[in-house]
């Protein structure tokens, strides 16, 4: 299928008169996928901003990457940067001009000092008073030279997780860079990075069109490209390699399960996509459907061909980095390479299949969980008590507790399997499958299966498996902070953010109540880890990675920040019931009553010292006003108990019913503070009052931290009627 | 091809690069990365381009010859070009026509793959390179040796030779493979894969392995301090061997690994270090008089 078949119009308009087509590629080594991606991403966002501060007038602006190369387009380049104006300002105006208007020696030292005629001096109204302002003018440079210097800062300033040098360069990059082809029109802009000077010279492709060849002009660079046999657009290549591979496995007589994920690394291992169908041996068919697709998308980057029904069949859809030359060739290739895989694969589950499962436990003690955490019979141990503990906690009828007890004897019995030694993404899927094998109940094979999980957006369905991967994840946790393991900055090399990540899931997605402190206790204690300053800074460790977990999810909700943190700030401690305030809290802050509600809660807890634990005496309650507020807070608090809500909607809804229950406050607050002196003289009445505002702080104090809500100012949405009195 | 002419054919093409055509280390190594050409070469200033043939010992993928894919012992072709040529992919797709593959009408990958050798503080950057979907060769950027950083990066290059022949001969089985003409490497390799795998599996002593490692360990240690460079190296492959033989032997349990890998990893370092100062006092000699910019 050619490329030519469907043309974007990749040189979109010519350019203006003034304006040119800038392009700027950064030429490497193969880039792993996810740099390219990255490097899109972080070109994308970087480049505006930059041409911008630079005066540089543009139209659209465009990031690509191939795994050659990571290239900027920008449009409409205007040839010469904006005029640079700048602003000084002076003395007053009635300091600057005498009463004759003539301008004063204060304006006269003024402009001279900015290098301006003091006839030119403009007046300003600011908010100051009326000021002279100098105001000058530099005509903006030219735009060629300016990108010789920004480019390069531009390349400079991608960062990437794993950089490398080369040679005897110093220079950090995801693989060397080894070409580079900077563009503004017809005309090389003349600047280097990483040692590499800026050309016109770009590569083609490395077996189709292994030259250099020289790009006219900016404007022809995707077409000089797709002669080198290089599609630049990600989206090109995707939707080529899409068609292409559905194609192939319609040709198989089926059709591709089209991976999204192998899909987005596919688009980046190729800069010519063709797609071909090949074959194995029917036989290979006995094994399980889960150890097929592993070994197909996994190691050999296949898409596996299913028919309607959804059976696997004995053939897959495989893309080439190349042309249509000797694809036969390259089928057979990769026919021979799959079936010795294949071969491999049986072989693993043969020997695999002599045991079952439960006899290779034994063999745990030498396999290492973590370097100082012992042996992964240790885990299994704790994860057996563990797995006690968490259904005793959540209610957990016989038959549950008794499987969660069992898968939890087997979870880690696949890590001692050929399989997984040979295929470890698969470790909790092989587990599962032997288990099933075995003959163990289906709960149990299921709870082994998804222990791993959520990964993506694939969550644990079944009770166990939700079950065993949360005490999997606890245990971690507890585990290697108790040993001081702490994730610092990007690094993180005990997947504790991970961690942490699932257990947040979990719990949201269980709509489990059970509280962080007893998890984190019921870990500890299959440490024996007795100290109690341990045991503390590891429990304030993990509602901090809960906390920052939570924060960004609910974010990602669409919850403004301050909602978010005035809703954690009440604690993290159950992560259902910290995600249901947020959500009620978001909620109510659209509703009418907020701003009443917010100012009644604001002064009220702007005059009670925090720790202020008074009692109220009904006796020395003198006013109407204070009667009054008594009443409204004894009825409010009276049903404060968190209900047992079958839903995270239910727990939003009952927080936000209370939220609007609470809304009843705000006139006797009001009135309150209108009729009422806090600080009166006589020291048992003034505790009293302090006691009743105290009573209306401590109503609100387990749904959210006021004090943490913007209002009134950009950041919080959804902005109250009245702002808050300061 | 036969497999002698693969590696005739690659060592001639890299003789003709201007790598020193080394011989094969001729104590056990898991790697050709270990042996001394490359891993202490790679420390340092001094330029340095080397090719050879490593026999790996690698005993927990013995198979007792049964295996078509797993060996005891496996041929490594190992190049290593320090600095780092400009055109270094460009110079490996050369090779593979030198061996008569011709790249375009195969699909040729590099995949990212990184590599780390803890044991010996070394870890680089990289690709595995694929032809049509076979693994063919490991190409590593050295970053680190020794827990060392280089001033010169090193690319490393290293063919899985038995893949190669395989896949140039269409041989499911490494035994089918023809070695010369007229003799197979089942012919040749196959009783030493039977007897090798009963040994790292079955007939080696544990104790006596034990003892190996304390000795080797121990001997290694005291001509690191006696300034003896090579003979303490010697002394830290022989570790690590031994070592291998103990795990295959399922004899390593997980707090023993632990402190048996960082001892091996004291020396190494050591070695490392100590080689560094000794080319520095000979006043770096493949510089050939050229300063030495630190």
């Amino acid at each position: 299928m050619s490329p030519e078949r469907r043309r974007r119009t990749d040189t979109e308009a010519q350019p203006q008169p003034g304006r040119a087509r800038l392009v700027f590629e950064i030429g490497t080594e193969e880039l792993p996928p996810s740099a390219a991606w990255d490097g899109i991403r972080q070109l994308q966002e970087s480049a505006g901003t930059a041409l911008n501060k630079n005066r540089i007038d543009t139209g659209e602006i465009r990031a690509y990457a191939t795994p050659r190369r990571l290239v900027l387009t920008v449009a409409q380049v205007a040839l010469r940067q904006r005029e640079l104006v700048r602003e000084v300002r002076g003395p007053a105006v009635r300091a600057a001009f005498g009463p004759d208007g003539a301008p004063t020696p204060a304006a006269a030292g003024f402009a001279r000092a900015q290098g301006v005629d003091v006839a030119a001096l403009e007046r300003r109204t600011t908010p100051q008073g009326e000021y002279v302002y100098a105001v000058r003018r530099e005509a903006g440079g030219e735009t060629r030279a300016a990108l010789a210097e920004l480019l390069p800062a531009l390349a400079g300033r991608l960062s990437f997780p794993r950089a490398m040098r080369w040679g005897a360069g110093t220079v950090r990059f995801a693989r060397p860079v080894r070409w580079i082809v900077a563009l503004l029109g017809e005309d090389v802009i003349p600047c280097a990075f990483a040692g590499v000077e800026a050309g016109r010279e770009t590569a083609g492709h490395r077996t189709l069109h292994p030259r250099r060849r020289a790009v006219p002009s900016a404007q022809q660079y995707e077409r000089s490209l797709r002669a080198a046999r290089v599609l630049l657009d990600p989206d090109d290549r995707r939707r080529r390699i899409e068609e292409e591979v559905r194609g192939a496995g319609r040709g198989a007589g089926g059709r591709p399960i089209l991976d999204p994920d192998l899909l987005d690394e596919t688009v980046q291992l190729v800069e010519w996509p063709t797609a071909f169908a090949g074959r194995f041996e029917p036989e290979f068919l006995s094994l399980p459907r889960q150890i097929l697709i592993t070994v197909m998308q996994h190691h050999q980057k296949y898409f596996a061909v299913e028919n309607e029904e959804g059976t696997l069949l004995p053939a897959f859809a495989a893309v080439r980095d190349g042309g249509t030359r000797n694809l036969d060739g390259v089928r057979e290739g990769n026919e021979w390479v799959l079936r010795a895989r294949l071969a491999d694969a049986r072989f693993f589950f043969d020997e695999d299949r002599r045991r079952p499962l439960a006899d290779r436990v034994s063999r745990l003690d030498d396999v290492t969980f973590l370097e100082p955490l012992g042996s992964m019979a240790a885990k299994t141990a704790r994860l057996g008590a563990l797995a006690g503990r968490l259904s005793a906690a959540l209610g957990d009828d016989f038959a549950t507790a008794r499987a969660l007890s069992r898968a939890a004897a087997l979870a880690k019995a696949d890590l001692v399997t050929q399989m997984v030694r040979e295929l470890p993404e698969l470790q909790g899927v092989v587990g599962g499958l032997y288990a099933r094998l075995d003959g163990e109940p289906e709960t149990v094979a299921a709870g082994i299966q998804e222990q791993y999980l959520p990964r993506g957006k694939v969550l644990p369905r079944t009770p166990v498996g939700a079950r065993l991967a949360l005490i999997d994840h606890i245990d971690t946790l507890a585990g290697a902070l108790s040993a001081g393991l702490v994730p610092s900055g990007s690094q993180d090399p005990y997947g504790l953010r991970r961690a942490a990540n699932a257990l947040v899931i979990i719990l949201l997605d269980q709509h489990w109540p059970t509280a962080i402190p007893d998890l984190v206790g019921f870990a500890l204690d299959g440490y024996g880890v007795a100290d109690g300053a341990v045991r503390a800074r590891v429990l304030e460790a993990v509602r901090d990675l809960v906390r920052q977990r939570l924060r960004a999810a609910l974010i990602d909700e669409g919850i403004s920040y301050d909602t978010v943190d005035a809703a954690l700030g009440a604690g993290v401690d159950s992560p259902p019931d910290a995600a249901a305030r947020a959500r009620a809290l978001w909620a109510f802050r659209r509703a009418p009553e907020f701003a009443g509600t917010y100012t009644a809660f604001d002064r009220a807890a702007r005059i009670v010292p925090p720790d202020y634990d008074g009692d109220v005496r009904e006796d020395l309650i003198t006013t109407p006003a204070e009667r009054e507020l008594w009443d409204a807070v004894r009825a409010a608090g009276r049903d404060g108990r968190t209900p047992a809500a079958a839903t995270a909607r239910d727990l939003a809804a009952y927080y936000e019913q209370t939220l609007r229950r609470l809304s009843a406050l705000a006139v006797p607050v009001d009135r309150f503070f209108t009729e009422v002196l806090v600080m009166a003289e006589d020291e048992a009445v003034r505790r009293n009052r302090l006691g009743l505002l105290a009573g209306v702080v401590r109503l609100l104090r387990p749904i959210a931290d006021l004090s943490r809500l913007v209002v009134g100012e950009a950041g919080g949405e959804g902005k109250p009627a009245r702002v808050s009195q300061r | 091809m036969t497999f002698q002419e693969l590696l005739f054919g690659l060592e001639r093409f890299w003789a003709a690069q201007g790598c020193v055509i080394v011989q094969p280390y001729d104590v056990e190594v898991g790697a050709g990365t270990m042996h001394p050409a490359t891993f202490l070469r790679a420390l340092g200033p001094e330029p340095w381009r080397a090719a050879y043939v490593q026999p790996s010992r690698r005993p927990a993928d013995a198979r007792y010859g049964q295996n078509p894919n797993r060996l005891y012992q496996h041929h490594q072709y190992q190049v290593i070009l320090k600095p780092s040529p400009d055109a270094v992919q460009d110079l490996y797709v050369e090779s593979l026509r030198a061996v008569g593959i011709r790249p375009p009408d195969h699909d040729l990958r590099f995949l990212e793959d990184n590599w780390e050798w803890p044991t010996g503080g070394a870890w680089g950057v990289g690709w595995q390179v694929l032809l049509d979907g076979q693994e063919i060769s490991q190409f590593t950027y050295f970053q680190q040796v020794g827990g060392l950083d280089l001033p010169l990066v090193s690319a490393e290059l290293t063919y899985g030779t038995e893949r190669i022949a395989q896949f140039i001969q269409r041989k499911a089985s490494v035994f089918d493979l023809e070695w010369a003409p007229g003799i197979t490497y089942g012919e040749l390799r196959r009783q030493d894969e039977v007897e090798q795998s009963a040994h790292a599996f079955t007939s080696a002593d544990v104790a006596t392995l034990r003892a190996l490692f304390d000795a080797y360990d121990r001997e290694g240690r005291r001509l690191l301090e006696a300034g003896l460079v090579l003979p303490a190296y010697e002394h830290l492959l022989k570790c690590s061997h031994v070592f291998n033989l103990l795990d295959a032997r399922g004899a390593v349990g997980v707090a023993e690994r632990a402190s048996l890998l960082g001892r091996c990893r004291v020396i190494a370092r050591g070695c490392a270090e100590r080689y560094l100062a000794q080319r520095e006092s000979m006043g770096w000699p493949l510089l050939r008089g050229q300063a030495h910019v630190a």
